[in-house]
């Protein structure tokens, strides 16, 4: 049975993905602002990410198929940008001088960032129809 | 006299801080087990709620009074990012919450009440009170 993907558990993502967009784009919007030259690199992946965390809590408000595929994506991407950056950082610390939301797996934001995709895309998983793709009009079934 | 009132603006917002910290994390316990027993947000996370939102404006009141009087924030957009996020965490985790009839709407308020502890701590840091 298909479960709507913008309410239960969803509204919580919603609501921390919403949190997060908000803090992310703050603080790359006042990184990139006041200090651009200190860091391009970090304040840029931290402009990504923050991008990432609002087309994602869209993608969920929405909830249809088109902003299902949209938060999926966007939780993949963001998965492989925690992995990647995290594992960089601790690899090649002197790349990254000032801290990203994605440096060392999501450390400054107690791991979130690399929990919230794969909660993300587990729930996409249980909330999507058995018939992949076949389900177009998830807010009716509500 | 000087001395009293600087030791006094410097002194109040470690208390406040306390203050708010411990009556955020009552709220997020109430909130987590109302979550965990399977219950809609409800009237004692409704007066938490207020009482968190009240803590946080004081706090964030005393830190702008100290600031007033000279002690300024060492990353102001920071601080007053950090502040505002503070004071309306607590009221739109409660309202979203409510949308939420579940006990995933005492989820968001339990986890949105564990944040503003991590808020308050970091308002500590960019303030350097």
């Amino acid at each position: 049975m298909p479960k709507p993907v913008n309410t239960g558990l969803g509204r919580v993502l919603v609501f921390v993905y919403g949190l997060f967009a908000v803090a992310a784009t703050c603080r790359a919007a006042v990184q990139i602002i006041m200090k651009f030259d200190e860091a391009p690199v970090s304040y840029l992946l931290s402009a990504l990410a923050a991008v990432l965390y609002v087309v994602a809590t869209m993608g969920l408000v929405r909830g249809d198929a088109g902003g299902r595929r949209l938060a999926q994506a966007c939780f993949t991407v963001e998965l492989v940008g925690v992995l990647a950056v995290g594992t960089l950082s601790m690899l090649a610390p002197q790349d990254f001088p000032d801290a990203t939301v994605w440096s060392g797996f999501g450390e400054g934001y107690g791991y979130l960032p690399l929990v919230l995709p794969v909660l993300g895309l587990i729930w996409l998983r249980r909330a999507q129809p058995v018939a992949t793709g076949a389900v177009a009009e998830d807010p009716a079934v509500r | 006299m000087g001395t009293a009132r600087a030791v006094n603006v410097a002194r109040m917002p470690a208390v406040l801080s306390t203050v708010t910290t411990v009556v955020a994390l009552l709220l997020a316990a109430a909130a987590l087990l109302a979550s965990a027993l399977n219950r809609a947000p409800d009237r004692v996370q409704f007066v938490g709620t207020v009482i968190v939102s009240v803590a946080t404006v004081v706090l964030v009141g005393a830190a702008v009074a100290s600031w007033i009087g000279g002690h300024s924030p060492r990353e102001t957009t920071t601080f007053l990012g950090y502040a505002l996020t503070m004071v309306l965490l607590p009221a739109g985790a409660w309202i979203v919450g409510k949308m939420e009839p579940t006990r995933f709407g005492s989820l968001i308020v339990g986890v949105a009440a564990l944040i503003v502890p991590v808020l308050v701590l970091r308002i500590g840091q960019v303030f350097g009170a």
